[in-house]
């Protein structure tokens, strides 16, 4: 009696222990990897009709693995399968192509790597609500996922993308993104935060503008265009050995698209699109968008250059940082709010082309002080513009507001999106100079 | 003895085992669409309301363990019987049977629907109920004993797994975005919170094991240390849940828990963690479960006079699996539980227990008065 208790328990726990492995396994929705068919990037832009043409870029795994090159561009030196397909459809529903898709593509697509969304500059102006809420709502899309707006189309920002030092087209994405955001000259911009802001009636969405530099494309063709004719032996080169880049007052006043470069990847992040709700309104510079995170006080690392106050060709850099969170109070004064901000930061001198003797504390805080108003100024410009221009609170100001209501409903009456652009906003910004990097003096040519 | 241990009816429950196990009870809501449903209620203050419950729930269960002490060595089930005389108990008792058993039969569901959403698209739900129900009857069958131990030895995990969510999401929070501070209104907050004490109602589970604890009469304290430890928990993660999704957008989410663990990205090496998240809510799912079903289970076993609890088991499962699919879809399970069950099963187990408590001295009064 005792053994065939014994023998049922045993199998009871046999059959328990098989069962668990079966299920834990997760056997019945098993899917093998090399049977899907990883989408990299997703583009969307504005069709007719009321579509949308929607662009996948989907990693082919084994010219990944084998370092594939620019679909064998001649002469490139890495001759082989293009690291990844493109291809782009069009139709009402972004999911519902999806399934489209598998009719030409021999694996099933998988979202669960995809690393950004680019937005084409038409579909975001006019909205994108219905897109990204469809988009966010399917489990294998994750809202840590990069979003993009694309000057001109996402299509052509997809295509145009030929990393150089990064053949996996995932990294290359999620590095290029991480890059231009330590400089500070994009916006943090994930399909969460874009939620986020879209539906907050505090802030507004600032999202990453991309664009494809003309010049360096111009420049390419030129060059090939040169080759061509040196094999000829018909063409003659051009008198200039430097390339005709224009500039701007500042090195880092550019829209995505427009940097002074030649050579490398012609896509480039620079710079953000404004948006008021989900429709996209404005976009600004670089530079304007480091005033924007030191406003907001998510400005993590970045270098300033200044004019010299004495010699006006001859420029200071110095390697900034926030010294403490931004501190910023909103009042109501009657009918008008006022808004203060103190921007406080430090860092260091990284480069100087003056001659300045640093020992000499006034010398460093002449820097400190020109730095300050250079930076207050753009800070004060950039809330006009946003002010006057988009009508869009991208500071995020309202969050602080919200502490003068007591209830949602005061808060909703309250109407911060129509109170915002008559707001007085007073900026102040405090620079310390920390250190002057390898030098305390700059050295002196003696023919001086 | 050895008889009644074999039955697995008389477990002997220490001091620690019964606050984890309650703990876990108490907390494990966390993990399926509570915060969104805080948010409905509280907007804005969605994290005050949990913490206006669960100080109701405590002055409930103050008003048990009074009735408790006047029946030494009963569970509120035989408590409530011998105040309320044989049909007023049984009503009462009916009552706190239904609450857990719908409690049960709600978590199934929902544990499920997150698990197929997050985690096995491709899996029939009957499946992922299935596992569940089989893994909460093996737990059942080992015994209470063996349910608190086993949330005593989780404890520290869930614990850390819960500190750690709360710590990595902190740069995904803003906590400006908790104002305007009060919401509603305060008298709509304190409304909300006191009509949803529910959410804290299987605090009642230590009064129906009170039997089977080795210290019955320190209840009142494990039942206020196992409150606090859960508020805290459900409140911080709540207010965080509202500062990483504000409102409006916190009732737009599901699954809080698992749509904020997916947020977490400290760089390029340390990202997709929520899997581990996942697999440790699964085991508190299966904790969850094997608790709300052990309860249901002894509290049929004592209206239906027993001798064990066990015989029960195969039918309550069968019949907790069939009625977990009768709610159509997800949004309509959640919103029974929580503005249904949740809402007026505080009524239910703390008022109750209130009039038996007046009817018990009420009776002991006019007893003692013809003396």
């Amino acid at each position: 009696m005792i053994r065939t208790l014994h023998y049922s328990r045993a199998a009871g726990i046999s059959i328990l222990v098989i069962a668990c492995l079966l299920m834990v396994g997760g056997c019945w929705g098993r899917t093998e990897v090399d049977d899907l068919a990883f989408v990299m990037s997703i583009g969307l832009d504005k069709g007719e009709d009321n579509t949308v043409y929607v662009t996948f870029q989907i990693a082919v795994p084994r010219a990944v693995a084998g370092g594939g090159g620019q679909g064998g561009e001649p002469g490139s030196g890495r001759e082989g399968p293009d690291p990844s397909l493109i291809t782009t459809m069009r139709g009402r529903s972004i999911l519902g192509l999806v399934d489209m898709a598998n009719t030409y593509i021999d694996r099933r697509l998988s979202f669960v790597h995809t690393k950004v969304l680019v937005i084409g500059e038409d579909l975001a102006r006019e909205g994108v609500a219905p897109y990204v809420s469809e988009l966010v709502r399917f489990p294998e899309i994750r809202r840590t996922m990069f979003l993009l707006v694309a000057k001109g189309t996402a299509l052509e920002f997809i295509t145009e993308n030929k990393p150089i030092l990064e053949q996996n087209p995932a990294k290359n994405l999620e590095l290029l993104t991480l890059a231009s955001r330590k400089a500070g000259l994009i916006p943090p911009s994930t399909l969460n935060r874009f939620l986020v802001e879209a539906q907050s009636q505090a802030e507004q969405p600032l999202v990453v503008l991309a664009g494809i530099n003309k010049d360096q494309q111009s420049s390419k063709e030129q060059e090939s265009q040169e080759s061509k004719t040196d094999e000829e032996g018909t063409g003659s080169k051009s008198n200039s050995p430097l390339p005709d880049i224009p500039v701007a007052t500042s090195d880092i006043r550019y829209f995505a698209g427009q940097s002074p470069s030649v050579g490398g990847n012609p896509v480039e992040l620079l710079g953000a699109a404004v948006f008021r709700g989900d429709k996209m309104v404005g976009e600004i510079t670089g530079e304007e968008v480091r005033q924007v995170l030191l406003l907001k006080g998510t400005f993590k690392q970045g270098i300033a250059v200044v004019r010299d106050s004495e010699a006006h060709d001859r420029f200071i850099a110095a390697d900034l940082r926030l010294a403490r969170p931004t501190q910023t109070r909103v009042t109501r004064d009657g009918d008008r709010f006022k808004i203060k901000v103190d921007v406080r930061l430090e860092g260091g001198l990284v480069g100087s082309q003056e001659r300045g003797d640093y020992f000499d504390p006034k010398v460093l805080q002449a820097v400190e002080t020109k730095l300050a108003s250079e930076i207050q100024k753009g800070c004060r410009d950039i809330v006009r513009k946003a002010q006057t221009e988009f009508s869009s609170d991208i500071f995020g100001f309202g969050n602080k507001a919200r502490h003068l209501t007591m209830t949602w409903k005061e808060w909703q009456d309250l109407n911060w999106n129509s109170e915002f652009p008559d707001a007085d906003v007073e900026v102040s910004v405090q620079v310390e100079l920390r250190r002057t990097g390898l030098l305390f003096r700059s050295p002196q040519p003696s023919a001086d | 003895m050895k008889k009644e241990k074999e039955m697995g009816s008389k477990d002997s429950i220490g001091t620690r085992e019964a606050i984890a196990a309650t703990i876990y009870f108490l907390s494990a809501k966390l993990l399926i669409s509570f915060p969104q449903h805080m948010a409905e209620l509280g907007q804005t203050a969605a994290w005050i309301v949990p913490a206006i419950s669960f100080a109701t729930a405590t002055l409930g269960f103050l008003i048990i363990v009074a009735l408790l002490r006047r029946y030494p060595g009963k569970n509120i089930v035989e408590a409530s019987e011998e105040a309320g005389g044989p049909i007023f108990g049984i009503i009462a008792s009916l009552g706190y049977f239904a609450f857990f058993f719908a409690t049960t039969i709600f978590s199934i569901r929902e544990f499920s629907e997150t698990v197929s959403t997050s985690l096995l698209p491709r899996t029939p739900l009957s499946v992922i109920m299935g596992v569940f129900i089989i893994a909460t009857l093996v737990a059942i069958s080992a015994g209470l004993e063996a349910i608190t131990r086993a949330s005593l030895v989780g404890m520290p995990l869930i614990i850390g797994t819960l500190i750690v969510l709360n710590v990595l999401l902190l740069p995904q929070s803003n906590f400006d975005t908790i104002f305007p501070l009060f919401g509603p209104g305060i008298g709509k907050l304190v409304y909300n919170g006191i009509i949803h004490s529910g959410i804290a109602g299987e605090i009642i589970f230590l009064c129906i094991i009170a039997g089977q604890l080795n210290e019955s009469d320190k209840v009142q304290r494990m039942g206020i240390v196992s409150l606090l430890v859960s508020a805290v928990f459900v409140v911080v993660s709540t207010l965080n849940y509202s500062a990483v999704f504000p409102y409006p957008l916190s009732l737009h989410i599901s699954y809080p828990g698992y749509e904020a663990s997916t947020l977490i990205y400290m760089g390029r090496f340390f990202q997709r963690v929520e899997v581990a998240f996942v697999f440790l809510w699964v085991i508190s799912a299966c904790i969850h479960l094997a608790l709300s079903g052990y309860t249901s289970a002894v509290i049929a076993k004592d209206m239906l006079r027993l001798p064990s609890h066990k015989p029960l088991l195969p039918a309550l499962a069968i019949l907790q699996f069939t009625l977990a699919f009768v709610p159509s879809d997800v949004p309509q399970t959640t919103h029974i539980d929580f503005m249904v069950v949740k809402t007026y099963s505080g009524l239910l187990l703390f008022v109750v227990p209130l009039i038996l408590l007046l009817a018990s001295r009420i009776r002991e009064g006019r007893s003692t008065g013809r003396r």
